[in-house]
């Protein structure tokens, strides 16, 4: 048989197989992206995105029945009395991926430096900010193993009941504040109160302030313990102490930025908010409004058409879908809904709008509630005007032509005197007006209290059982990717919907 | 009559993409679209390498030109992977047999025949980007000011994804049989193949919870098995000297099987992508790859719809399955017909078995354009079912707000179709002028064809869209159509000249 060998090497193998990997190392280092920065920069990130989401306007602000929108879709909320699930995440989204995944980073990078342990006490503080906006949003939460992706590879965090949450948060938010120490170095690129301590002892005593009185229907012994050290320790009693975010053109207000783009025609002031204003001659009123007088239709609302004399605002009823809203408007005489008055999206709701956080205002108002239930020493009287009067001051901060004259303010204040027989109602309906804009707050505080009192939303096709709504649905996504957990806090909290009161609610 | 092939290599593929863009909004001037001009500027810039090197070698032994073996061994490293797992060895092995050639005694209307037997690996590292093993961090392109009007950074952790440094390669294991055969002096053909292919170790971006800061996070997921069988047919049943006929059929079944994710628990299931709007894709442990997964409309235990109080459908507490997306049936017929230089070829395909979930209806439905949503126009919808308490629901709802459900509670189930098609997928006409040319001619042929493609659709189960559409090409995104461009028909000439 004859064989036949044909044998070709195409290419010699010149290299070793270790050479193989030579260079990989370097190869598979990211050039561009460092992987460490100072973590003030990473806390900074989380304080701009602690500003509200654009979603609060669809739920919170409209539940409480300030602004409101008579359209459908993704407007669909508080509106309809109905679950929007696209919406009901925005805090989720929001405040899990945007502010305490960098908070849990930034703790868990100085909490072994001492030289940085006012960073960690700032973080602490916010990071407890964000936590009580997403329990107060929907009830349970993931807390103790929430935002822990990166810094303990939990990628389904198991949720804690409420109370937990809150527990932990009072402690947290005292310890925090009390360690802040000014003799210790100071961060000074903080964007909130450039490392200003004295600030952020105060920024902290006041949440401590508001976690308390947030349990005042559930826990009242706590409440008053809680906010009994709160006060103590000294919260923000002037505007210069306010915890804000400063918007620019590159960090828009998330607000600002729904009302002056697509949804610029779609939400309007509401009558009842709008009446409350008008008849007590508030001058907030025309700090807050615009009429673009006459508009039959969105590209009609022009510079040249509005107004914001107060006289002449008349806010939208609650409860009319867009095709109803148009046969009220034309019985009240208006050209179109698009006549109603809105939030003026060039003074209050503009771009760079600050978006207040935590202000003297409320602070001072809960300490007047907080002294009329005898946990506080102190006139509350005194809390109560001091309240009121910052609120009308902030509102200067807004826009140069939002400012109120100090006479305006004192007028009103002599002609709408605190009632002592009635204080619950009157300081709790001045915290709704002093929490305008601020969407988790002011929801929260309407359910603790019950005030103001409002008319449940007539709108026929609801989706509740109750007057109304009462926490925010969770993200789909969580149903679909940490089912088990969702169900666990199900099962102890109540029904996912619309209806189910957080624990300090019931 | 024994013959050796040995072959040798290596290889070396590098990449590297760098990326440098601005993006300004808000401008000073009207209608000058200058970065300057920008009031708002957004830099970018990227740089990402990634390399693979490999040595490999292959040896082949033929036996009297009808018994062939074929070895293969070769080693990848990846740059993309740890330096504990960047290696990986995979061997492949094929032989085949001419069973025509071999024997002295074969009939003559066998004309060809050969039985192949395959076993290959393959490694992968799945294509993953560069730097995933680490978080990095960005600066924003713009400072924010302090509350003392000081302009001070900001910066964080880039992206959703949480990073894992403990990639591995993925590795693919094929088996294969196949007989092909040729009969009747090639009259009738016939290639028939049976394959296993066993996965392990994809790389895969799986949701996980946004509680966690993230929102998916890179996995080794597991292994998968893949199966089928698919058959080539050619027949040629009428050859005359001016006129032929020849059709040609080809058909497969392919069906692939979740066998693991992170563990073997049937049931256990991780969610692979998401629709722009609603829905997603998950794969299944103990399901066939690729279930389109969401919300579908509450049911009672008798199959009968349930509505809330306000006469609006209801959905179910947790995602359903809808069914993969994956077709199991793929293939065509082609009809090639010739006559004294005219030739004239239709081809017909197909592809059967899969779901799919549709974007563009979902927003047709509810923005009220889609025919299902007429009913009740005028003085709404009562939906034809029961209300929570079981008794026949009577609430009639506003037409707009029982359709727009399917955005406020990501219903999807209104908007899932059988995403199967047959197409007349091609036609061809031409005709061969070279005996036209006179013989001196500088060109030595010349043939002219008309050619139509995507001529016609005759069956489809999806209204409103071809069902070959979709709105973004991913693995992770198979039967998510959304809105996109239309798939286009095509008329065209072919002019073919040879020198």
């Amino acid at each position: 048989m004859k064989k036949l060998i044909h044998y070709s090497v195409l290419v010699l193998l010149l290299f070793t197989f270790n050479a193989c990997e030579e260079g990989f190392d370097d190869l598979n280092e990211n050039k561009v992206s460092p992987t460490s920065i100072n973590p003030v920069f990473i806390l900074n990130d989380a304080i701009i995105n602690t500003s509200f989401p654009g979603g609060t306007l669809v739920y919170e602000i409209g539940i409480v029945q300030q602004i409101v929108s008579p359209n459908s879709g993704v407007l669909t909320g508080a509106n309809y009395n109905q679950d929007n699930r696209n919406v009901t995440s925005s805090n989720w989204q929001r405040y899990y991926r945007s502010v305490i995944k960098s908070t849990r980073d930034v703790i868990n990078r100085v909490q072994d430096d001492p030289a940085r342990s006012n960073l960690l006490n700032m973080a602490r503080i916010l990071q407890a900010n964000a936590f009580m906006i997403l329990a107060d949003t929907y009830g349970d939460v993931p807390y103790l193993e929430g935002g822990k992706g990166f810094t303990a590879q939990i990628t389904l965090p198991k949720y804690d009941a409420q109370q937990v949450i809150y527990t932990d948060l009072i402690t947290e938010l005292q310890s925090a504040a009390a360690a802040l120490d000014a003799s210790k170095p100071i961060e000074s690129a903080d964007v909130l109160y450039a490392g200003d301590i004295a600030k952020w002892k105060k920024l902290g005593y006041s949440l401590l302030l508001r976690a308390g009185m947030r349990l005042s229907k559930a826990d009242a012994a706590k409440a008053q313990q809680t906010v009994s050290a709160a006060f103590q320790g000294g919260v923000i009693t002037s505007n210069a102490d306010n915890a804000l975010v400063r918007h620019d053109n590159n960090f828009q207000n998330g607000i600002g930025a729904t009302l002056n783009g697509a949804e610029a025609n779609n939400f309007y002031l509401v009558q009842g908010f709008v009446n409350y204003l008008k008849n007590t001659n508030d001058p907030r009123l025309g700090a807050i409004a615009v009429r673009y007088v006459g508009a039959k239709s969105g590209p009609e609302q022009r510079a040249d058409k509005a107004s914001s004399d107060p006289a002449l605002q008349i806010g939208m009823p609650m409860g009319f879908d867009n095709s109803g809203i148009a046969g009220v408007a034309a019985a009240e005489g208006l050209a179109s809904f698009y006549d109603y008055s809105q939030l003026d999206r060039t003074r209050m709701a503009k771009l760079n709008a600050p978006m207040f956080l935590v202000t003297a205002a409320q602070t001072q108002l809960l300490l007047a509630e907080a002294a009329q239930r005898g946990w506080v020493s102190g006139a509350v009287e005194t809390f109560y005007t001091n309240g009121v009067r910052a609120h009308i001051e902030q509102m200067g901060s807004y826009d140069p032509k939002s400012a109120v004259a100090p006479e305006a303010i004192d007028a009103y204040l002599v002609a709408n005197p605190f009632v002592p027989a009635n204080a619950l109602e009157q300081i709790n309906t001045q915290y709704w007006v002093a929490s305008f804009l601020n969407g988790p707050e002011v929801f929260a505080n309407f359910r603790r209290s019950g005030f103001p009192v409002l008319t449940p939303n007539p709108f026929p096709g609801k989706d509740i059982k109750g007057d109304f709504i009462r926490r925010l649905t969770y993200p789909d996504s969580e149903i679909s990717v940490n089912s088990s957990n969702v169900q666990e806090a199900i099962s102890r909290m109540g029904a996912d919907d619309l209806d189910t009161r957080v624990w300090w609610d019931k | 009559m024994i013959g050796v092939d040995l072959t040798a290599g290596g290889n070396q593929l590098y990449r590297r993409s760098d990326l440098n863009s601005v993006q300004v909004t808000d401008f000073v001037v009207r209608d000058l679209y200058t970065v300057q001009n920008g009031r708002v500027k957004d830099p970018i810039y990227g740089l990402s390498e990634r390399a693979v090197n490999s040595v490999y070698g292959s040896a082949e032994l033929s036996f009297k030109r009808f018994l062939y073996v074929n070895g293969t061994l070769r080693n990848d490293w990846f740059s993309t992977l740890s330096e504990a797992n960047r290696s990986i060895i995979y061997p492949s092995v094929s032989g085949s047999f001419v069973f025509s050639d071999a024997f002295a005694s074969v009939p003559k209307w066998l004309t060809f025949g050969k039985l192949r037997l395959a076993y290959a690996e393959v490694g992968s590292d799945t294509d993953v980007a560069p730097y995933s093993d680490v978080l990095f961090y960005g600066i924003n392109a713009n400072l924010f000011a302090n509350g003392g009007g000081v302009l001070q950074p900001v910066g964080n952790a880039i992206g959703n994804t949480l990073p894992n440094p403990n990639l591995r390669p993925m590795r693919t294991a094929e088996s294969e049989v196949g007989l092909e055969l040729k009969l009747f002096n090639n009259r009738l053909g016939l290639d028939l193949a049976a394959y296993q292919r066993t996965t392990t170790d994809q790389i895969i971006s799986a949701q996980i919870s946004d509680a966690s800061g993230f929102v998916n996070t890179l996995i080794n997921s597991g292994e998968s098995q893949n199966r089928g069988v698919e058959g080539l047919i050619t027949i040629v049943p009428i050859q005359t000297a001016g006129f032929q006929w020849e059709l040609t059929a080809n058909a497969s079944y392919n069906i692939t099987e979740v066998l693991s994710l992170l563990t073997d628990t049937p049931g256990e299931s991780i969610t692979v992508g998401t629709h722009v709007f609603n829905g997603e894709l998950r794969q299944v442990v103990g399901e066939e790859i690729g279930q389109i997964y969401g919300f579908g409309y509450r049911k009672d235990a008798q199959g009968r719809q349930i509505f809330g109080a306000n006469g609006l459908p209801l959905r179910t507490q947790q995602l359903i399955s809808f069914g993969s997306a994956v077709p199991k049936w793929v293939g065509g017929f082609n009809n090639a017909f010739s006559y004294k230089g005219i030739s004239l070829s239709f081809l017909i395909d197909f592809k059967l078995g899969n779901q799919m979930l549709s974007g563009t209806n979902f927003n047709a439905v509810r923005h009220g354009l889609h025919k299902i949503t007429l009913e009740g126009r005028e003085g709404g919808v009562v939906g034809n079912g029961v209300n929570e308490k079981g008794e026949v629901n009577t609430v009639v709802a506003p037409v707009q707000g029982y359709w727009e459900v399917v955005r406020s509670q990501a219903l999807i189930e209104p908007i899932i179709y059988d995403g199967g098609y047959w197409k007349l997928r091609q036609i061809t006409a031409g005709y061969d002028f070279t005996k036209l040319l006179p013989a001196q001619f500088p060109v030595k042929s010349i043939r002219l064809s008309f050619v139509a493609n995507n001529v016609f659709m005759i069956k489809k189960w999806i209204p409103n869209i071809d069902p070959e559409s979709f709105g973004f090409t991913s693995d992770n995104l198979v039967g998510l159509e959304s809105t996109g461009l239309p798939t286009t028909r095509s008329l065209g000439f072919n002019l073919n000249a040879k020198f």
